[in-house]
């Protein structure tokens, strides 16, 4: 019987550094056992009894998995932003960023202030890996240890030339070449007050994607086509953008990047993706969802409310405000299609003042909805947005949506081209 | 710290003929009774839900004490047969109140019933209906048509492959995104027997429904011995369509609608009658002396 156990013991007196008396081991690793306790979870406890903690073993960032605890990183901090989430009500600070070492890049999260900045080539303990969008990603805790070097670190070389369609959240050393459209100025609050960045559209043959560059560079300018490398990807409003820093080498190209918007896009390949920038679908009202039609705002933050009670300023004057939230389908992929109270009227053509006429004639606070239903569901819609993914579901904010023309004759004698062929 | 969960993603409503609808004879019930029950067409559809748009062609009462309806809804190819019962109230309304024949758009569910003579009925149970009209029907048959093609390459590339098992599904992996479609294929290769033959006569069908649509737009030309052809419309409806296409919001003049409704050959006095009609049900109003919106 000790026999058989005595690798664990081993085990649970190395993780205490040997401090505590094998037999005090054994017997409270019997005991428990006897009570039928799985051997890692009884070895977990006892560890945890006499104060230790299991060793962490040292991972490569390509090695990661998702699940996996007590590991240990040793990376370079790439790119980090202080974020507010809200927890079961309750306002948390955190800080998500990317790190990278020889082997690969991952996101990450710190639950703690560890006082990282981009640059940092940092060693962590007791580091855990969770699934972030099906991709591992580490997270430090509060058992996690931070202790920053004074080492250089070799990120992995990628200078393979990416199109934009192909970059991802996290992508880091970011090769690729775009035509600027539009770009701007910003300012932004920072920890150390006001700065300023740039913001803007740039594009390449099929794909349209925002960018941010924390320096200004000259090159920078509208109509520039511009080869980028050593730059990095990271969502914004759900949608991939590509980020210029200190580190990242850009260079102006005597070339142009003719932008051809994709047309016929499939919902069904639309939203396999992360996010998308200026698309646009067409497919089939399926669903007018429960919200739709006219609504209730608070007018200190917009957040829908009802009864002029807001959950946040308490008894306020509601704003009156209509939307459309509906299920758009094409037969490849179905997802939310959001539309604001000027395209509400674009395409059901009621203004504000007549939703709310409906509404006190018909004595429902279904009326409009109802109205809406009637004139969308089941017709043909093209909307052009970005989308997005959160937790509300695979999501199109609309900047613009129209009934498609139809051209049904030329479309016939294609498919009847095809079918011949 | 708990993982936000993952909303499920919703469901696709497939684009089928009723032809291919109607002949599928496989079945699969996925864990519980509260998973959703899924046909397998021919064409590797694994299908809950689906959206047609068709012409009612027949609506009968055939509950006893409560409603239940049974709906006919043509498509080029067949009929898909609807019921709307107690569960679905606004379907059955919507059903009790429509005069044959009429588009509608429907998002429903496959169902399958099984009397006791062993014989099996496949149809569909409304979730979703409205009005629609004879352009959005072209357009659903074309997309539903080029979906279907689609799909049809796919299997008859999987044949022609010779591959079974794992290598079949590795070579179906290549073409396929979608894993409902990619495991209804799967399914469909080895259920359906001469599916090579299947096929090709669906491809027939599908020629036939895009040709029924390709005729010349807005006369309506019933093809000879074809009996699922929707027959001529209602001067109403042809009249409710004019103030459909004009009416931007502003409304459209009463005489402008009568000079259109006479090209498209309805008399004056039609034309007041059904305007009558439409007004009536609620389907257009006057706001003014000689000026009509729609609703």
């Amino acid at each position: 019987m000790e026999i058989e156990f005595a690798p664990h013991i081993e085990d649970i007196k190395r993780a205490l550094d040997n401090e505590i008396e094998e037999e005090n081991i054994i017997a409270d690793l019997k005991k428990l056992l006897e009570y039928r306790v799985p051997i890692n979870e009884a070895k977990r406890s006892l560890i945890k009894k006499y104060g230790g903690s299991e060793k962490s073993a040292a991972r490569k960032l390509k090695d990661i998995r998702i699940g996996e605890r007590n590991i240990d990183i040793t990376g370079q901090v790439i790119e980090i932003t202080e974020k507010t989430v809200n927890i079961k009500n309750i306002e948390k600070t955190l800080f998500s960023g990317i790190i990278g070492d020889e082997t690969s890049s991952r996101s990450f999260t710190a639950w703690l202030d560890f006082d990282l900045n981009p640059g940092d080539v940092i060693s962590v303990t007791q580091a855990y890996v969770k699934n972030w969008k099906e991709q591992p990603e580490v997270n430090f805790g509060p058992r996690s240890k931070v202790t920053k070097l004074n080492i250089k670190i070799q990120l992995p070389e990628d200078f393979e030339l990416k199109k934009l369609s192909e970059l991802r959240d996290g992508d880091i050393n970011v090769h690729t070449q775009f035509t600027i459209l539009n770009i701007e100025v910003i300012y932004i609050n920072t920890k150390d007050g006001s700065r300023k960045i740039l913001g803007g559209i740039v594009a390449d043959e099929d794909t349209k994607l925002p960018i941010t560059s924390w320096v200004l560079l000259p090159e920078l300018a509208a109509g520039n086509t511009i080869e980028v490398k050593n730059t990095y990807v990271r969502s914004f409003r759900g949608v991939p953008t590509l980020n210029i820093n200190e580190s990242s080498v850009v260079t102006k190209l005597e070339k142009k990047l003719e932008y051809m918007e994709k047309e016929g896009l499939r919902i069904g390949d639309v939203i396999i993706k992360e996010g998308a920038y200026d698309i646009v679908v067409e497919g089939n009202i399926l669903s007018i969802r429960p919200g739709s039609g006219l609504i209730s705002r608070c007018p200190e933050c917009s957040r829908v409310i009802q009864k002029n009670i807001c959950r946040m300023h308490g008894k306020v004057d509601e704003i009156k405000d209509m939307r459309i939230k509906a299920i758009i389908d094409d037969g490849t992929g179905a997802l939310t299609l959001v539309l604001d109270s000027r395209l509400t009227q674009k395409i059901c053509g009621i203004t504000i003042e007549e939703a709310q006429k409906i509404t006190k004639t018909a004595v429902s606070h279904k009326a409009v909805e109802d109205d809406i239903k009637r004139k969308l569901l089941g017709r043909r819609f093209a909307a052009r947005g970005n989308m997005s993914k959160g937790e509300f579901g695979i999501t199109l904010v609309a900047v613009d949506a129209w009934e498609p023309p139809g051209t049904i004759q030329e479309q016939a004698q294609q498919l009847l081209g095809r079918i011949a062929g | 710290m708990e993982k936000i969960e993952k909303i499920m993603d919703r469901e696709i409503a497939w684009r089928i003929f009723s032809h291919e609808f109607n002949m599928s004879s496989l079945y699969v019930n996925e864990g519980d009774e509260r998973a959703p029950n899924y046909i397998i067409t021919p064409t590797g559809v694994k299908c809950n839900r689906l959206f047609i748009i068709g012409v009612v062609t027949e609506i009968e009462n055939i509950g006893k004490d409560n409603n239940l309806w049974r709906v006919r809804i043509a498509d080029p190819t067949g009929v898909f047969t609807i019921y709307a019962g107690q569960y679905q109230p606004e379907a059955a309304i919507f059903f009790s109140e429509l005069n044959v024949p009429a588009y509608v758009a429907l998002v429903g569910k496959a169902r399958k019933y099984e009397p006791e003579d062993g014989s099996i009925y496949l149809s569909v149970r409304p979730e979703e209906i409205n009005f629609s009209d004879e352009k959005q029907r072209d357009m659903w048959v074309l997309e539903t048509a080029e979906r279907t093609l689609e799909r049809i390459k796919i299997i008859e590339d999987a044949l022609n492959s010779g591959l079974t098992g794992n290598e079949l599904q590795e070579f179906l992996l290549q073409k396929v995104t979608n894993t409902a479609l990619l495991n209804g294929a799967m399914l469909a290769i080895q259920h359906y027997k001469n599916l090579d033959n299947t096929l090709l006569e669906l491809r027939k069908t599908i020629t036939h429904a895009i040709e029924t649509v390709s005729l010349e737009s807005g006369i309506i030309k019933p093809q000879p011995g074809n009996k699922e052809e929707p027959s001529k419309l209602e001067p109403k409806e042809v009249l409710a369509a004019i103030i459909d296409e004009l009416d931007t919001g502003k409304g459209i003049s009463f005489s402008r609608v009568i000079e259109i409704a006479q090209k498209a050959g309805l008399d004056a006095q039609t034309v007041e009658l059904s305007l009558k009609e439409l007004m009536d049900e609620g389907r257009c109003y006057e706001p003014k002396i000689d000026l009509l919106r729609k609703v």
